[in-house]
């Protein structure tokens, strides 16, 4: 199951990392699945997905809906060092990403929003009337 | 009438509350880059989804210490369709070296990347030495 993976490989362990060390990425920071990580729920009245972007800006996220696939995509640049510096640890991704979801029929498609708040960005897709959740009488 | 397939529906709503809740919260190391000037260490800790006031950061005995807690994604009655981001918060220490001032430390938090600056002593800056 998929979050059985995640606990072996993203382990809990409280160590001692040396601002020195770091040539090499310790497995258990490399992520299964391709960057960025993304979570989908259901609220009852929207499907919300989450992805997380840390460090990417507002202005190098594109959302483009294509028939009944929502693509997010963009760059994350990893912050830079200045001329005089030199690296010691590199840990995080960069370059492009790309996630495609499938929406399933039902989708308020003019209601779709999203916002990007604290590296992570959140998507709203709202339910049409037809599929949202709602109690049944009983006669 | 067929429904289309797709990633969120990929579940049974049933199916998804059986699976087991765990209830302790995993706190994970965070991504962190480093890197080196004649002045300074700066470390950028990735910290995506962190409100700054849930943010712990000290230094203790040549230690860093940070230690986060990610803010609610969604109401917690929301059925969880697919899940990879699973971190309720972060924690992680470093080890400093002995040429960090410990006094001239400066932190700042955006599009949830937490930059932290550790500025070397003054006695361990290298300087040019002239020949007389």
């Amino acid at each position: 199951m998929l979050n059985s993976v995640f606990e072996n490989l993203l382990g809990l362990e409280r160590d001692l990392d040396s601002l020195f060390e770091g040539a090499v990425l310790p497995s258990r920071f490399i992520s299964p699945v391709s960057a960025p990580a993304m979570n989908l729920v259901d609220e009852g009245r929207e499907f919300i997905a989450t992805l997380e972007l840390p460090g990417v800006k507002k202005e190098a996220v594109k959302i483009t809906k294509n028939g009944n696939a929502l693509t997010i995509s963009g760059e994350r640049m990893r912050g830079s060092a200045p001329e005089n510096g030199k690296w010691l640890r590199n840990e995080s991704w960069e370059g492009n990403f790309s996630r495609t979801l499938e929406l399933p029929k039902g989708i308020d498609e003019s209601g779709i929003a999203a916002e990007l708040t604290n590296g992570v960005l959140r998507v709203v897709l709202p339910k049409a009337e037809a599929i949202k959740p709602r109690e049944i009488a009983i006669r | 009438m067929t429904s289309n397939s797709n990633e969120l529906k990929t579940r049974d709503a049933q199916e998804v509350r059986n699976l087991p809740v765990k209830a302790d919260r995993k706190f994970l190391l965070p991504a962190t880059d480093v890197y080196e000037t004649p002045e300074a260490y700066v470390l950028m800790i990735d910290l995506p989804g962190v409100e700054k006031g849930t943010i712990q950061l000290r230094v203790e005995n040549e230690e860093l210490f940070v230690r986060a807690e990610v803010g609610p994604l969604h109401r917690p009655d929301a059925v969880i369709l697919h899940r990879e981001h699973i971190a309720d918060g972060y924690d992680r220490v470093f080890s400093l070296g002995n040429d960090v001032d410990m006094t001239n430390i400066d932190a700042q938090l955006e599009n949830g990347v937490l930059t932290v600056k550790l500025l070397k002593s003054e006695k361990v800056k290298a300087r040019e030495i002239t020949i007389r």
